[in-house]
């Protein structure tokens, strides 16, 4: 019978020490060795005293605004009078004016506008990012929404190989044959890198891409695709374009080579010249909007200082981008107790000039990181520095005389990343870093329709 | 000031969907100090005792799945009756109408809340229907018991024992608290003349309940959840967001966390229903150290591949009586059953379906190759490889058991093949060093040699209670430093 009773007398002495620890440690505020992790009164007790473990410092209380953004603006900046606490409005996309029936990107909207009123033209914006924005999934829904409003259809840019190529549903991409690759994190690359941060070399390789924006919107418009590529020796290039051989000019620094404008929305390269630096494929209207995602994984948006500046100034004399759309965050909050990125901002604003001057025509919108977390004292909460980050990112965006998107606080704000990872269906993956492709698809409404509220006030602004 | 909430407290006594009721639960200890008091009081009256266990293990169920304990419940009621007049009639097509009728009852149930929606989608992707899925919540534990229903229903038509008379011991043996939501799937025969006996201990008893409890909870606790969260589900969440080391080492995880989370809920099972008198047979037997897929079934899930066995290979399917070529189709039949039985998902389809062929294929190996393997089975060489060749055969088959649809399969694979690179090792290591460690302590605890459990229970049992309540002390600062804010349900919760 002594058994029997150890397994009582067990359980009770075990009980009772757990709740008197547990009694006391509520009351006395003490944690011995994290015991309170493993209170058994923790759940019929709160203290509405004890202060939140990782709270995100609150903007203002870091760094002065005003210091920062006093930097000399880069020219073409708008010289009205600005509000930079603008930055915090939710659902508009602000360049910072006071006059409030001021469009923001004032460009890219009057030629958005000329555009639907029926002249012929083609609107390219290029929208950088990292793993958030990689197999198209924001910059897809804007695409989609702006193409459907617009006219048009067409994926835009697809890099000659990718990581990513089998989870964007934008469009179908495979290769075949040896691709040497150089990026944003190869040293003593040979040739410039395009926008999407990779350059491919091949002797023997062969890339098709299928077009699947094409299924989204009516087929009114041919579909161009073209070969972006690098010069060759020769000034000529032979490619076999769906299995005809074709000879090429590639004699600029960077060449857009028209390969097929037919209705087709397929099409299958093959390139023989391991010397010709290739970037990839445009498949886009004759005349509507472009939206070209340039992900790359990783990144923190300094990396796009890495271009070359004779490069961008060719590129930007073939087509003009309208719009720059930068979109960074993850890679910037690395570290879970940063909360000075006043060295982001820094260098961010000598990579804009860079862009700025060998790109007079294009502007510029940079967007706020999306909320992110981090584990502190066992619980998922938003990174510490995070405010901090937007901040400085909306005055990079003020520096630079563009414009400014919160996605942090569009998107909910504090805490919402770990809603998202914990709803049911899941909105965010569960590193609380990534919102998912139904999250995207959200986000990318609710940003088309701010970037649309600009539209439509550049119209009252022309009537 | 800490300020008492009597709406939370009186709300620790109602069902919450987040947060079921579990042995790692604060609010079990005080559950199991009610029960075990009132158990040890009513230790000389079976009667009390069993409806002490009902009323709590009813409870429990409620406290974990909520209304569906009316389901438990009704299931009981409907396999009670039916045994009876399956063991009271003589007619034999009778016997078999009745039987059938149980099976369909049992597994019209299970297919009902399981399997609506997947066979709805089925229906609307390869039939063109379009048919909205429904707002089906699938009751916590209905794999378990159904199988247990059928399984005494089988054994009462085969004559193998008579059905229990009364109704009360019926709804014990399958509610059962400690293994009611996730088993162990006992048989009726092992489990139901335990209960018709005094709550009387032997020496020994109490101390291998804790061994399994404290093990249990420390493979479950510590080593599962913290790889859960640290790697394993960051991983199969976006496989394309991470290197191939990574996700090989996340699926060399995933191993580790399986294996620790369902033997470890299985192991204190065990250890409660021991503390309680009534032994159930383990449920894992260290299945990594396993030289072929058939002896790895043989120890994983033990009472799960025992019950396919019996009902499903043998019973139903002929066995190996039917010819050769016969008998690798039962083999994988049964298995691809067995994974769809884990949940209404093509991978598990699929994961089924793999180890049904591994099956079939190593009882070819062993026909075709009984002088080689004769000859060999003592060499240390031999049996590395083909641990080796079975630990991965397992591993790259959790892949699919683990990845919510086929396309995270996939990309899983080949991030593994075409993105493997040891020159990410610095970063990886600076990132997951804890989590290797951890790994490292798995694995560890799984080599030891399968008798020193056993030894360590025969040393402990007669080691003071002081002892223990120190050693459990111990175990609660260790899972003090581990746990996180982050619930992570037990695996096998779901299915």
């Amino acid at each position: 019978m002594r058994q029997n009773k150890e397994v009582v007398v067990f359980t009770l002495v075990v009980t009772f020490i757990l709740f008197c620890y547990s009694f006391f440690a509520a009351f006395l505020h003490t944690d011995v060795l994290h015991l309170k992790n493993v209170s058994i009164l923790a759940d019929i007790f709160y203290d509405k005293d004890r202060p939140s473990p990782a709270k995100p410092v609150i903007p203002d209380t870091v760094m002065s605004a005003t210091d920062r953004i006093a930097d000399e603006p880069l020219p073409g900046m708008d010289t009205g009078k600005k509000i930079f606490s603008k930055y915090l409005e939710p659902k508009i996309l602000t360049n910072f004016s006071a006059d409030n029936t001021k469009p923001a990107l004032p460009r890219i909207m009057a030629r958005l506008h000329a555009l639907k009123a029926g002249k012929k033209g083609k609107i390219r914006v290029a929208w950088f990012g990292d793993s958030l924005v990689e197999a198209d999934i924001l910059s897809m829904q804007f695409r989609k929404q702006m193409q459907q409003y617009f006219g048009a259809f067409g994926v835009g840019f697809i890099p000659a190989t990718s990581i990513t190529s089998k989870f964007r549903i934008t469009a179908t991409h495979n290769w075949k044959g040896d691709w040497v690759e150089e990026n944003f994190k190869s040293k003593d690359n040979t040739a410039p890198l395009f926008f999407s941060g990779h350059t491919f070399f091949t002797g023997n390789g062969e890339v098709t891409i299928q077009d699947n924006t094409v299924r989204d919107t009516p087929a009114v418009q041919l579909l161009e695709k073209s070969l972006i590529c690098g010069p060759s020796k020769t000034g000529t290039i032979s490619l076999v374009v769906d299995g005809k051989q074709k000879q090429y000019r590639a004699d600029k620094l960077v060449n857009r080579i028209l390969l097929d404008n037919r209705n087709s929305r397929a099409i299958t390269v093959g390139i023989s010249d391991s010397k010709v630096p290739v970037y990839g494929i445009s498949m886009e209207p004759e005349s509507g909007v472009i939206v070209d995602n340039f992900s790359f994984r990783g990144i923190s948006g300094v990396e796009l200082g890495k271009f070359d500046s004779s490069f961008l100034s060719t590129l930007t004399a073939e087509d003009n981008y309208d719009l720059i759309v930068l979109e960074y965050g993850a890679n910037i909050l690395f570290r879970p107790n940063d909360i000075d990125y006043s060295w982001y901002g820094v260098s961010m604003n000598h990579v804009l000039r860079k862009i700025k001057k060998a790109m007079p025509n294009t502007e510029i919108l940079v967007i706020s990181t999306a909320d992110r977390a981090f584990m502190y004292d066992g619980q998922w909460r938003t990174a510490r520095g995070l405010y901090n980050l937007v901040k400085v990112q909306a005055e990079i965006a003020y520096n630079s005389g563009g414009a400014f998107y919160n996605m942090f606080l569009n998107m909910g704000g504090e805490g919402t990343i770990c809603k998202w990872a914990m709803s049911n269906p899941p909105l965010a993956k569960e590193d609380r870093i990534h919102p998912n492709y139904k999250a995207s698809i959200v986000m990318g409404d609710m940003f088309f329709q701010s970037f649309m509220d600009e539209y439509n006030k550049a119209e009252v602004k022309k009537k | 000031m800490p300020i008492f909430n009597t709406q939370e407290f009186l709300h620790q006594f109602l069902y919450d969907p987040k947060n079921p009721l579990l042995f790692n639960n604060g609010f079990f200890v005080y559950f199991f100090a009610a029960f075990i008091s009132l158990y040890y009081a009513f230790r000389n009256n079976i009667k009390a005792r069993n409806l002490v266990v009902t009323l709590f293990s009813l409870y429990f169920f409620y406290k974990a799945s909520g209304y569906f304990v009316l389901l438990v419940i009704v299931s009981a009621i409907a396999d009670y009756l039916l045994s009876n007049m399956i063991y009271r009639e003589q007619d034999k097509r009778k016997k078999k109408l009745l039987l059938a009728l149980s099976i369909v009852v049992n597994l019209g149930l299970l297919f009902y809340f399981k399997y609506t929606n997947f066979f709805l989608s089925f229906s609307n992707q390869f039939l063109a229907t379009h048919i909205n899925p429904l707002n089906i919540l699938l009751p916590v534990g209905i794999s378990f018991y159904t199988f247990e229903n059928l399984s005494y229903t089988i054994d009462v038509y085969r004559g193998e024992f008579e059905p229990e008379k009364k109704f009360i011991n019926y709804i014990v043996f399958l509610s059962f608290f400690p293994k009611l939501v996730m088993g162990p799937i006992v048989r009726a025969k092992d489990f139901l003349p335990q209960l018709r006996k005094p709550y009387e201990l032997q020496e020994g008893d109490f101390a291998k309940g804790f061994y399994l409890i404290v093990s249990g909870l420390v493979k479950k606790l510590v080593i599962s959840d913290y790889l859960t969260l640290n790697i394993v589900n960051y991983v199969f969440d976006a496989p394309s967001l991470h290197t191939g080391l990574e996700c090989a080492v996340a699926v060399f995880a995933y191993a580790i966390v399986i294996y620790c989370d369902f033997s470890g809920y299985s192991d204190v099972a065990i250890g409660i229903a021991k503390w309680l008198g009534i032994t159930i047979p383990p449920n894992f037997n260290l299945p990594y150290q396993s030289k072929s897929i058939t002896e790895f079934w043989r120890r994983w899930h033990i009472s799960l591949s025992a019950w396919l066995k019996d009902y499903l290979y043998i019973f139903w399917l002929g066995g190996n009586r039917k010819g050769r070529v016969r008998t690798y189709m039962n083999l994988f039949i049964t298995m691809l059953l067995g994974g769809f039985w884990h949940g209404a998902n093509w991978t598990f389809i699929i994961w089924g379906g793999l180890h049904g062929l591994g099956l079939a294929v190593h009882k070819i190996w062993m026909e075709r190759a009984k002088g080689f393997i004769e000859k060999n089975e003592d060499s240390r060489i031999y049996n590395f490889f083909a641990g080796l060749l079975t630990f991965l055969f397992v591993c790259f088959c959790w892949i699919f058991f683990k990845s919510p649809d086929y396309a995270t399969a996939s990309i899983m694979i080949s991030q593994i093949f075409t993105d493997f690179s040891f020159s990410v090792w610095p970063a990886f290591w600076g990132t997951y060093h804890n989590v290797i460690w951890i790994m490292l302590l798995g694995y560890a605890l799984h080599m030891v040699p399968e008798t020193l459990p056993g030894q360590i229970m025969e040393r402990t049992k007669k080691l003071p209670m002081a002892a223990f309540i120190i050693t459990f002390i111990i175990f609660l600062v260790v899972y003090a430093q581990f746990k996180s804010s982050t619930p992570v349900m037990p695996i096998y919760l779901k299915f």
